[in-house]
């Protein structure tokens, strides 16, 4: 049999060609005992893979994905009430967003990359946003909010420096879905040293401190930078396990880092 | 009487095919003996270690350290080894020799230069050196039980008989290059090896070598003429092995020789992942560290130090491992799709 | 536009609207998991996919663009995810198929007339399970998207992002790869 013809076979067995096709193929198929020995157990295949169709009962709730978002501090809030101005919020719009421009206009030596708004793959690792709401200018002793009440504030200190604090507050939205940050993961990590778990309740803050002197780095603009490439060799893991063999640890090499936690 | 032939045949052919020490190795192979302790039980040796400094201080993989206080030979002197200290970032002891007096040992140097790819080295075992080739210093690799990312030089090596697990490598200009962390590739047997018992092939190979039984204890290493025994008769199948950087190595050794015999690895104080290239995702924020001082929180995306761009958490331990404890760092992140700049001072891991 | 319809549920959901995406949840959880039980048959594994892919598309809801079926976009997530899975845990997937492998060998010890039906049909079931399972995750969610969930080839099209004739062509590669994997199953003899 050639392949063109076991692959029509195929299709045959499993329903994916045209009845009048295959009635012709069945009949020639019917003649050559090896093609007939071959749909009939493709046959088999297809039910086999029917049969597959049963699974088990799941134990997923939708208070368990609610936890796991608000865990991920994700929340999508909800449209200010100006929308039901109809189209006079967007002048209101391009106001504000000439405002932003303005105050964030680039600097000479900003890599853009960093400055700009990254756009996130949706089928990738899960990064935290917070869609814009309005109108944000960074002031050094303003509050921003996003929307609307509840704010408190607290700030770092750092040992030789007053910091300026800006306190960033989310809303939580009409449905009661407050967001927080909170550990992701943490079994595997748990015990090797305490955590704070910062920025609790309602509030997200975000310290702003001025440069010291004493660093030639500390600049508000950033030069190209010397960037810390990692190679493009696979990572080496060294795990606790040992190689029977040679008696050291083993390692592994993974072409991915991506979810290798590492201290620093 | 044919087979005694038989094996006395074999017995030529496998010193042969282990090969003498050349002239050259038998050199370093002087230099570097003075600089070794074989550490181990009566049962069996363990792992070796080597010289730091004249007081007896001797560093070795931790790994094969069962017990606070072991039993070794160095030079000649049987010596008890205490564990003075350990570095859980890199995974090394630090074991003072007693008794020990100055010019017991020769204190062996970290190799000044870097090593080539292609160079000839020594890697010492319990049974003798071998010989192994530098491969690259390139490597990246992350200690998984400390979560510490350091750059890893890979080597190769005929698979020996017995274990390689903390073989100290040496240049064949008798320079400490570092110890065997961990190996890639497990040997797998020649099938010529079928034709005997393991145990008969081995005493073989250790007769040619003049190193006894396997389990004859703790023995002096000695100038052998040839190397250790092979695990396979005829070529080995190749044993891919990784040793920590010869920078950490400094830091380590200058570490374990400082008064308080401290390692100091810097470090801000957290834990992160890789943000898919665009920075590294903070995961956790010590309690009271550097990073928590300096206001890092968790879910920052760091995106910058000192104005080297991190696109993921292997960029942002390379950087780090450039830093001097005490340095102060410009940090920006990304939080709340807003970039905010802060101040950290590096602490000690 | 229908009130509960996908669409108008996730436009409700972007306006911050979390019930609108419970909804979303309860409605099409259980094809999520049925597709992500098919693809890595643990349960535990299973559910942990489901819950992430939802949490992923609550977090990308801004860009999901109705050209595609909600569902499509889900299971695109969660194919994505069983890839991060499999390459995650390459070594474990290497020791599925070995197993896999050796269950075949296995079966093939029963009698030479009719090797299938000397096989107890749980054994047989089981022995597919695994060969699918050892299927590369692009060859195991169409096999699984067509075969099992019966899905139609243009929505395949539309997760896979490619055409309906493309669509095709995929599962027919890939009941290639699974029959080849599970020829001594079936009792081919080569003449």
């Amino acid at each position: 049999m050639n392949r063109k013809f076991e692959d029509n076979l195929l299709r045959l067995a499993f329903e994916d060609m045209s009845p009048q096709e295959a009635a012709a193929l069945e009949r020639e198929a019917l003649q050559d005992p090896e093609a007939a020995l071959a749909l009939a157990q493709y046959r088999q295949m297809r039910t086999g893979l029917r049969d597959l169709a049963e699974v088990p009962s799941d134990q997923l709730s939708k208070e368990r994905l609610r936890e796991a978002i608000l865990a991920r501090g994700l929340t999508h809030e909800a449209k200010p009430a100006a929308r039901s101005f109809g189209w006079s919020w967007m002048p209101v719009m391009a106001a504000g967003l000439a405002v932003l421009v303005f105050v964030y206009r680039p600097h000479a030596g900003t890599d853009p990359k960093i400055a700009s708004h990254r756009e996130a793959n949706p089928f990738t690792y899960p990064t935290i946003e917070v869609p814009p709401s309005g109108p944000v200018a960074m002031n050094s002793s303003k509050m921003i909010e996003t929307a609307g009440v509840g704010t408190s504030s607290a700030s770092f200190m750092s040992p030789s420096v007053p910091a300026q604090t800006v306190a960033i507050v989310t809303h939580p939205n009409r449905n009661g879905l407050r967001s927080r940050h909170q550990a992701r993961n943490e079994r595997s990590l748990n015990g090797l040293f305490a955590f704070s778990g910062t920025g609790t309740g309602n509030v997200m803050e975000s310290v702003i401190k001025p440069a010291p002197s004493t660093s030639g780095a500390d600049t508000a603009t950033m030069a190209s930078p010397a960037a810390a490439t990692p190679p493009a060799s696979p990572i080496v893991l060294i795990g606790n396990e040992k190689d029977g063999s040679t008696g050291a640890s083993r390692a592994t090499e993974v072409d991915s880092a991506r979810n290798v936690v590492v201290g620093g | 009487m044919l087979l005694s032939a038989v094996k006395l045949s074999i017995c030529l052919l496998a010193t042969w095919a282990q090969g003498d020490l050349t002239n050259r190795e038998r050199t370093a192979w002087t230099r570097i003996l003075p600089s070794t302790v074989v550490i181990g039980t009566a049962d069996k040796p363990q792992t070796v270690g080597v010289l730091l400094d004249d007081s007896g201080l001797f560093i070795a993989q931790n790994d094969g350290i069962s017990t606070d206080i072991m039993q070794g030979v160095a030079n000649g002197h049987t010596v008890k080894l205490s564990r003075v200290a350990v570095d859980t970032a890199t995974g090394l002891a630090l074991l003072q020799a007693t008794p020990w007096a100055w010019g017991d040992g020769r204190p062996a140097h970290l190799s000044e230069k870097s090593v080539s790819n292609g160079q000839q080295l020594f890697v010492v075992l319990p049974s003798g050196p071998i010989r192994a080739e530098f491969v690259r210093s390139d490597r990246v690799g992350v200690l998984t039980i400390s979560r510490r990312m350091f750059p890893l030089n890979e080597l190769k090596f005929e698979s020996p008989d017995g274990a390689t697990a903390g073989g100290i490598v040496f240049t064949q200009q008798g320079e400490l290059v570092g110890a065997v962390s961990a190996t890639l590739q497990s040997p797998s047997q020649n099938q010529t090896q079928n034709a005997f018992d393991n145990g008969g092939l081995r005493a073989i190979q250790q007769a040619a070598a003049g190193n006894g039984g396997a389990g004859g204890g703790v023995r002096p290493l000695t100038t052998p003429q040839t190397l250790a025994p092979k695990l396979a008769y005829g070529p080995g199948q190749l044993t891919t092995a990784y040793t920590v950087g010869l920078a950490v190595m400094r830091r380590v050794v200058e570490g374990f020789r400082s008064p308080t015999h401290e390692v100091q690895h810097p470090s801000i104080g957290i834990f992160c992942k890789d943000s898919l290239g665009s920075g590294a995702l903070v995961e956790k924020v010590r309690k009271d560290g550097p990073a928590a001082i300096g206001g890092m929180q968790l879910g920052d995306i760091i995106q910058s130090i000192d104005g080297e761009r991190i696109k993921s958490q292997i960029g942002f331990a390379s950087t780090m491992l450039k830093k001097e404890i005490g340095q102060t760092l410009a940090v920006w992140v990304l939080r709340n799709s807003l970039q905010v700049r802060l101040t950290i001072v590096v602490g000690k891991a | 536009m229908e009130l509960d319809s996908d669409i108008s549920l996730v436009k409700r959901a972007r306006d911050g609207d979390f019930g609108a995406f419970e909804m979303l949840f309860e409605r099409h959880r259980t094809l999520v998991y049925r597709f992500a039980y098919q693809m890595t048959p643990r349960r535990d594994d299973a559910e942990d996919i489901v819950q992430e892919a939802f949490v992923r598309a609550y977090q990308n809801l801004d860009k999901y663009r109705d050209e595609a079926k909600f569902t499509t976009w889900l299971l695109r997530i969660v194919t994505n995810l069983c890839t991060d899975q499999a390459r995650m845990f390459h070594r474990r997937q290497a020791l599925e198929q070995q197993e896999a492998a050796g269950a075949l060998d296995w079966m093939t010890m029963g009698g030479f007339d009719d090797p299938v039906q000397n096989l107890e049909a749980d054994r047989r079931k089981e022995a597919l399970r695994k060969a699918l399972t050892a299927l590369p995750v692009h060859h195991r969610s169409v096999i699984v998207l067509r075969d099992i969930e019966e899905r139609e080839y243009t929505d395949i099209a539309q997760m896979l992002g490619c055409t309906v004739g493309g669509a095709k062509l995929r599962v027919l590669r890939a009941r290639r790869a699974l029959r080849d994997r599970i020829a001594p199953l079936l009792g081919e003899e080569k003449k």
